[in-house]
């Protein structure tokens, strides 16, 4: 254990005798390393471990958090103190008692990164970056980055919770330069799991390599894409970054709680088309955004977040529980110690619908097909999202036709969940960081193709 | 275990392996903040975060291990991961531990004397109720929060080089939301400290008007406009392209000035510094401990220098700028700029309006906000389209709020076509080492998609 039980109840009884209502230790340990690739041979390692403790007091709705990297006693002492200090002054401290819970682990791991050699690892860089190489002579530069993470986590809590976890994750990035001398165009793809190494068995490094530089070969003979309003189909995968944008954030207590969000007092109501059905699901074994628990020690949930257009949940941590008066849904994260948790999103996805792919892009007179999407971001407040494409295509006579670049998708959430007319059955989700009040952390993104009857294209 | 411990075990276990050259970098953190939320401080969060990264060089090759666990054991864990790190490196592009710069910069910076929970709580609430006073559409939902932070930086080395340095931050910043009908909208101001100095009302006012601002907005048609972009607003397009400046990337093929030295990469009006000895933001060595200097990047348009670490200058065959940057104490030694700002004009920025308006029968566009910079452009093309909001300008006057528009064109291009730079010079908020600036600027016509 990473801080032994006495402490620890010792450290929460310092927590409550200022006046607090509740207290948190959350203790961590973890160890991360990223290797990197570029121009064929690995450049950079970097190694390190995150050691350290967050402290929380509740009072009520008012929170006060410190962290330390100092795990000594009088360190940890220190943080515990400063924190209650904030409230009130320091009463005499009473002792927490704790109970160890074990929550199952239903994410196994086959190969654990730590006990890999890193000429092993260096490998799979390479294999990424030849055949990312070898797709045209138009690439140029390839860059390829494994990274592996295994964090440590303790939580106790005045309540009694003592737990602990293991989360192992790995990663490998691919980003492909093209170039025809005068003009570059890149192209990226970055399969990740909540796994072992045994993940670049089934996402193989030759796959992450070829799509990189097929992106970017293609993105280098694309011509910029129009500007206006138009009809837009998105394709599956990465492409849910829409819903995660322009609807997920806004789900979250972050926003809900203190009224900052579009979707406020809305529970209940149509706020998307009545095809729209969209879930978050930390619970999906092996999955990038999947926990056991989350950073305040709740078992992760399956959430219907919208069923029918339908609003029926928001995404709830602790503190935002009690600033709601409902109960919290398992989704309080952060990215590590330094980070107060707050509502985030896990593995959030629009279901799988009855209509044809195929069929929904013959449908299309004329529109842009947005393959491949890139990250993007929200004004909670009012609901402004932007996101970019980076690979899409006109649509023209209902066929795929030429590709452009340079397209950003804008919009409000409220304005655009309702034109989402045609949802496909392909689902499929893609990783991706998510940042927010708590840090950078791994959530997925997903959804079948969908098509948006009109949507603010940015082009030229 | 104090740093000074943990440094000696350290270079302990790294003798102990017979290494020749090696590196222990120290960052620690302390900060503090409090937000007020409807009427009383709601949140109060400390931080102690202290770091080191060990490197050393073993046939040409650096290896790095870091940690925030101060003890024997973990002093020799670092040291033969980085050993065994060192051995997995395959790049034949070499760095060195530096032996030290001649003479460095003495900073001569004021220290900002550190306020206690009740001061800074005290400023938070009084700017909360400030902008409440502003205006009745303001909302008890806004926030305002007052943060303070210092930084400490020790570089010990196997050449004798021993550095260190202290830095502090104080800011305010008023997040304001303002409500018309079923309608929120939102603004933020920020102020960079000392505490004492920071005009209440002024940082209100801002906020919320610009949230006013905001009820009235509307995109314009999709077309073709001259454009000025706001001081802070260009300040944040340069930072998100500030990497192709940065001879790493340029040197891999990543940014399109690989070679353009001595060439017009700018339009004349443009001259781009980097000066670490600015105001406000003072450093005297890199991460590499290499003494820092001001040059100029982009000279009247001209393509003067990329910015160089260690690593790049060897490899080009010049000397480093003094621009290693470790981001935080585990990251490796890339390359960052200090303040790095477009030198400012004579212009106020409301002349560079009419400007504007004349090339656009009377009408232009000021663009006050960009969202979506970490991903609607790229750097490796220079390309950009980005959701953006400000104002029409007709016939030389700011007009009503735009919003819902996205502004699209290419970095690259931008630079060479700026007509006019305006005298406002504003530096955003500092990132790591990093302060980014810019005046106001008219850029002549861009693409803009609207309604």
């Amino acid at each position: 254990m990473i801080l032994s039980q006495n402490l620890l109840s010792e450290l929460l009884g310092i927590g409550l005798s200022s006046g607090a209502d509740f207290a948190e230790v959350f203790a961590e340990n973890t160890l991360e390393s990223q290797m990197t690739l570029t121009g064929g041979s690995v450049e950079s390692i970097a190694d390190r471990r995150l050691s350290g403790m967050g402290f929380r007091l509740l009072k009520g709705t008012k929170s006060v958090y410190a962290s330390t990297s100092d795990l000594s006693r009088s360190g940890l002492i220190n943080c515990a103190k400063s924190a209650a200090q904030a409230l009130g002054s320091l009463g005499e401290a009473g002792h927490v008692v704790l109970h160890e819970r074990v929550f199952p682990d239903i994410h196994g791991i086959r190969i654990v990164p730590s006990t890999v050699d890193a000429a092993d690892k260096a490998a799979l860089l390479h294999r990424a970056y030849d055949s990312a190489k070898a797709y045209s002579k138009e690439i140029v530069q390839a860059q390829a980055r494994i990274l592996d993470i295994d964090r440590n986590i303790l939580i106790a809590n005045s309540e009694g919770l003592l737990t602990q976890d293991r989360q192992i994750r790995t990663r490998l990035s691919v980003n492909a330069v093209a170039s025809n001398g005068s003009e570059n165009q890149s192209g990226s793809c970055a399969p990740g799991a909540r796994m072992g190494m045994e993940l670049y068995e089934l996402k193989t490094p030759e796959m992450a390599g070829e799509e990189a530089a097929r992106q970017a070969v293609t993105m280098l003979h694309a011509g910029y894409a129009p500007a206006g309003n138009m009809a837009v189909a998105i394709e599956n995968g990465f492409g849910g970054v829409i819903f995660h944008e322009a609807c997920g954030h806004s789900l979250e207590a972050t926003s809900v709680a203190t009224g900052r969000s579009q979707f406020c007092g809305k529970l209940g109501q149509q706020i998307a088309s009545p095809i729209v059905t969209a879930i978050d699901d930390g619970t999906e074994p092996n999955s990038w955004g999947s926990n056991n628990i989350d950073d305040e020690g709740h078992p992760t949930q399956k959430l219907v977040l919208i069923e029918n257009g339908i609003l029926k949940n928001y995404l709830i941590d602790r503190l935002g529980s009690r600033r709601m008066g409902m109960p919290a849904t398992g989704c309080g994260r952060r990215q590590n110690y330094h980070y107060e948790p707050t509502s985030r999103m896990s593995n959030t996805y629009i279901a799988a619908g009855k209509d044809d792919r195929e069929e929904i892009i013959g449908s299309m007179d004329y529109g842009l097909y947005a393959a491949a999407m890139g990250g993007g971001s929200v004004n909670p407040v009012t609901g402004e999202f932007n996101f970019a494409v980076r690979e899409a295509y006109m649509i023209r006579d209902g066929k795929i036709a030429e590709p452009v670049r340079g397209a950003t998708l804008i919009g409000k959430g409220s304005e655009i969940l309702p034109k989402i007319d045609r949802i496909s059955s392909n689902l499929d989700s893609a990783q991706g960081m998510c940042g927010s009040k708590s840090g950078s952390i791994p959530t997925n993104v997903g959804q079948p193709l969908i098509r948006v009857s009109s949507i603010t294209v940015g082009g030229r | 275990m104090t740093f000074d411990e943990f440094k000696a075990a350290v270079i302990g276990a790294a003798k102990g392996l017979g290494l020749e050259e090696y590196e222990l970098y120290y960052m620690e953190e302390s900060s503090q903040s409090v937000t007020a939320f409807q009427g009383d401080i709601d949140e109060f969060s400390s931080e102690v975060a202290g770091g080191a990264t060990f490197r050393c060089k073993i046939n040409g090759k650096m290896g790095y291990c870091s940690t925030e666990d101060f003890s024997e054991e973990e002093a020799a864990r670092i040291v033969e991961r980085a050993v065994k790190n060192a051995s997995t490196i395959e790049s034949a592009d070499e760095s060195d531990i530096f032996a030290g710069s001649p003479s460095y910069e003495s900073i001569q910076e004021e220290e900002t004397v550190l306020s206690g929970m009740a001061d800074m709580s005290k400023l938070a609430l009084d700017l909360y109720e400030a902008s409440l006073r502003q205006d009745e559409k303001v909302q008890k939902n806004s926030t305002a929060s007052v943060s303070q932070g210092t930084t400490v930086i020790r570089l010990v080395n196997s050449a004798g080089l021993d550095l260190s340095s202290k830095s502090t931050m104080q800011l305010a910043m008023q997040s304001a939301i303002v409500r018309q009908g079923d309608e929120q909208f939102n603004s933020y101001e920020r102020a960079n400290g000392p505490l004492k100095e920071i005009d209440i009302d002024q940082t209100a006012s801002k906020a919320v008007s610009k949230a006013i601002d905001k009820i009235s907005g509307s995109p314009v048609p999709t077309g073709t406009y001259p454009i000025v972009f706001d001081n802070s607003c260009f300040a944040s397009l340069l930072a998100a392209f500030s990497g192709i400046f940065s001879a790493k990337n340029a040197q891999q093929g990543m940014s399109l000035l690989t070679g353009k030295e001595g060439q017009q990469v700018a339009s004349d009006v443009v001259t781009l510094v980097d000066d670490p000895f600015y105001k406000g933001n003072q450093t005297a060595f890199d991460g590499e401990g290499v003494a820092t200097r001001k040059k100029n990047l982009i000279e009247n348009g001209t393509f003067t220098t990329l910015l160089y670490n260690l690593m790049t200058a060897k490899k080009a065959g010049v000397e480093s700028t003094g621009n290693g940057s470790r981001a935080s104490y585990d990251a490796p030694v890339e390359i960052a700029p200090f303040n790095f700002y477009l030198v400012p004009g004579e212009k106020e920025a409301e002349a560079l309006y009419q400007d504007a308006c004349r090339d656009g029968d009377g009408f232009a566009l000021l663009i006050t906000e960009l969202g979506g910079l970490h991903a609607g452009l790229n750097p490796i093309t220079g390309d950009f389209s980005l959701l953006a909001s400000g104002y029409r300008l007709e016939d030389g006057k700011k007009g009503t709020y735009v919003n819902g528009i996205t502004v699209s064109g290419n970095f690259y291009e931008l630079l060479k076509n700026i007509v006019e730079v305006a005298s406002d010079l504003d530096f955003g908020f500092p990132r790591g080492f990093t302060r980014i600036g810019s005046p106001s600027l008219y850029a002549g016509k861009l693409s803009v998609a609207g309604k």
